[in-house]
């Protein structure tokens, strides 16, 4: 990471931190004063956040699209960026801030935690199509990690539906249908996300399908969230099974996006600067 | 009996079926490790430490789970399913896209849509607001009907229609596709003719001839290659290409895989006559050690691009050590500008290990090596491939069809008139909640009244 660039990652570390703090306060307490209030430091968060991503701009000539730390960064500001969407929005969604700002914040911590120097994209990045198949895949996944969210809170709603912090929430058949709603926005971004990267891979690596680790869990998860999609417009799974099947769900994506990183020794979208080209 | 089969393998039940199954099975090839992808030799190695699970694995193929019988079954039952579904489901699909007209005196609310009776309000009103909608309508003196995006159902089909198309696009591929890897230097020229088709050659060798005239590699700050740019001829036609911009021909295509170093070694005998001379293919630009022969000597060859700033064998220690790619530090710097070659060369017992720079030479017994210049070669993976043009088809349909079919969701909305006003009910596709939103604005828009609210029937 750059100098002032780390500056503004870990002051919106420290600002989503404790937003999330007044969140859980306001939720556990029931204060409707810092209740209404706290999405303020959400869009602080955000700002520093998109402000951190400016430097790296400036200084690169490129946005964060590769690599191990911009990845993280990225998903951790999509997240950030579905969450305010929902809330300015949809008002009675605000308190789902409460589930996805600590993704929001282990992922951005992750990114800290691997940053590399600063480098521009590699020639194999360097392509148009890598800028579609990167931000329709960051839609996919913030759209997928609201369904986590709202998956969680419809159990919990349903599972304690007189709790007073859970009262914030709207009401079970709103939480199911956004989290449809979301599950097809997500779904149709994964599916470009998908066939851009194997218009992208014709140009770069020949074929456009290799098999390889990244583009089958692509595919599965793909097809998990497509069977999820089946099951509820075919047999009218809605509700808890929904809610379950969306956080299950996420693991696919978690897999494909950070897991395989761990789990794979090679893969052709292992994109690496200093490698032959 | 049969048509009970057709029956079942054609619902949609059997489709989530396999549907599960082929995650199963994607799953599995995920987590065991599978011959294509490790290689050879790994695999090999695995064989070895693990003999018994390996074999019990091969049993079932789960080492090459992707070209199994399993999963050829699953393919074929999807596909199978998929035509049987469509079929079924395509008259349904294009009735529901035409509205019977005729008098209807009384409507039945949707089940599990919405109603509301709007007091005042007249059939044409209701009908006036719904064309200012786009609503398709037909009336009758007392009702109407409504839909809105009738035609959208059909995009369901053109989604599964697109997974026949990548099928098709996928076979062709895998039957029709010719790939391999040619290996030119700058201002050498390729010719061959060559295929690795599956069926019997119905469209022939494909004759390929290219020169490579020139090229150019950019550097950031000397040490990270950013860009590449190939002058060259194919079959006579000028090209400039690159990473992601690869030549393509019809369903012929060059793409960039590898770019290294061809050093030019000349061998002389004492009088100084040359003897033999040749750029030799070599993979050491990132540091590691490579390989020849000539005229019986064995030359084992390390290449520094730039050996005043960056020691021999910097790139390579750059590549396992993650922490030291510092653009900054100049100890690993790829940009050719100082080249130099860390030579050993073996002749039967004979060995001899020398660093040469550009234009120097040392002695053997017998003769003279000089490394006289610095040439890149480039390997191409040349693919000829019809079917991905239909594949590409089908992605995009694919794609299309889903947008379509979830952003203009149908909507159906009917009225007639009761003793006590206009009975209005309605449903849309897959979101009650935002059609009960439009209802809501739809009444205040026929009544006037934008506190009217809906009622679930």
């Amino acid at each position: 990471m750059l100098p002032l660039e780390t500056v503004f990652v870990w002051a919106a570390i420290f600002i989503y931190s404790i937003t999330f703090a007044f969140y859980t306060y306001a939720l556990v307490f029931v204060n409707d004063w810092v209740y209404n209030r706290v999405h303020y430091g959400l869009i602080a968060g955000f700002v520093l956040h998109t402000l951190a991503f400016g430097i790296r701009y400036m200084e690169l000539g490129n946005l964060p699209w590769a690599y191990g730390y911009e990845v993280a960064a990225t998903g951790s500001w999509f997240i950030t960026a579905f969450t305010l969407y929902l809330i300015i929005r949809h008002r009675q969604f605000k308190a789902v801030g409460v589930v996805t700002l600590p993704m929001s914040i282990l992922f951005l911590g992750y990114a800290v935690v691997i940053a590399e120097s600063a480098l521009p994209m590699s020639a194999a990045t360097n392509s148009i199509w890598l800028i579609v198949h990167v931000f329709f895949a960051w839609l996919a996944f913030g759209a997928y990690v609201i369904c986590f969210a709202l998956g969680v809170v419809y159990l919990l709603k349903g599972r304690f539906p007189q709790a007073r912090g859970l009262q914030k929430f709207p009401e079970l058949k709103s939480l199911d249908e956004y989290m449809f709603r979301y599950l097809v926005f997500g779904f149709i971004t994964d599916a470009v996300m998908i066939a851009s990267g194997a218009i992208w891979a014709k140009d770069l690596w020949g074929n456009y399908w290799s098999w390889d680790p990244v583009e089958m869990w692509s595919l599965v998860t793909w097809l998990i969230y497509g069977f999820s999609i089946h099951v509820r417009v075919t047999f009218g799974w809605k509700g808890k099974r929904m809610a379950w099947l969306m956080i299950v769900a996420l693991t696919g994506m978690i897999i494909t996006y950070f897991g395989l990183n761990y789990m794979v020794e090679q893969s052709l979208h292992f994109f690496e600067v200093w490698q032959e080209l | 009996m049969l048509e009970g089969f057709i029956r079942r393998l054609g619902s949609l039940r059997t489709t989530a079926w396999i549907l599960a199954g082929l995650v199963i099975v994607f799953l599995a090839g995920l987590i065991v490790p599978q011959k294509d992808l490790i290689g050879e030799e790994q695999y090999t190695i695995w064989k070895v430490e693990h003999p018994d699970l390996v074999g019990a694995l091969e049993i079932f193929n789960l080492t090459d789970i992707y070209a199994s019988p399993l999963i050829m079954v699953l393919w074929s039952l999807f596909f199978l399913n998929l035509l049987l579904v469509m079929a079924r489901r395509l008259p349904l699909i294009v009735q529901s896209c035409f509205i019977k007209s005729g008098e209807q005196t009384s409507v039945k609310p949707f089940k599990g849509g919405v109603q509301e009776v709007v007091k005042g309000a007249a059939i044409d009103d209701v009908e006036r607001v719904l064309r200012k909608r786009r609503y398709f309508v037909i009336r009758s003196p007392l009702s109407l009907q409504a839909v809105k995006n009738r035609f959208t159902p059909l995009a369901t089909l053109f989604f599964h229609l697109s997974f026949l198309l990548l099928l098709a696009g996928g076979l062709l591929s895998f039957y029709s596709k010719f790939s391999n890897l040619v290996h030119i230097a700058e201002g050498e020229e390729f010719s061959y003719s060559f295929s690795t088709r599956r069926l019997p050659e119905f469209w022939g060798k494909t004759p390929v001839n290219i020169t490579v005239e020139d090229i150019h590699v950019t550097y950031f700050k000397g040490s990270l290659p950013i860009d590449v740019r190939i002058r060259m001829k194919v079959k006579g036609e000028e090209a400039v290409i690159g990473i992601n911009r690869p030549y393509r021909k019809g369903a012929l295509s060059f793409v960039i895989k590898d770019i290294d170093v061809a050093p030019l070694f000349v061998i002389r005998d004492k009088s100084g006559r040359e003897i033999d001379g040749a750029y030799a293919k070599l993979k050491v630009i990132n540091g590691e050690q490579d390989s020849f022969r000539m005229q019986g000597y064995e030359l084992r060859v390390e290449f520094s691009p730039d050996f005043i700033n960056s020691p021999f064998g910097a790139a390579k220690q750059d590549k396992s050590d993650m922490d030291s790619r510092f653009v900054d530090n100049n100890t690993v710097r790829r940009e050719i500008t100082n080249p130099a070659v860390n030579i050993k060369v073996f002749k039967g017992e004979s060995k001899w290990t020398k660093l040469l720079k550009l234009g120097e030479a040392f002695d053997t017994d017998e003769h003279s090596i000089s490394f006289e210049e610095v040439r890149l070669w480039v390997s191409f993976v040349v693919v000829q491939d019809y079917g991905t043009y239909v594949v590409f088809a089908g992605i995009i349909m694919m794609c299309f069809a889903l947008v379509v079919r979830f952003l203009f969701v149908r909507k159906e909305i009917r009225a007639h008139i009761t003793e006590e006003g206009t009975l209005i009910t309605g449903k849309g596709e897959f979101f009650p909640e935002l059609f009960k939103e439009e209802f809501d604005v739809l009444l205040s828009k026929i009544s006037d009244n934008p506190s009217s609210s809906s009622e679930k029937a």
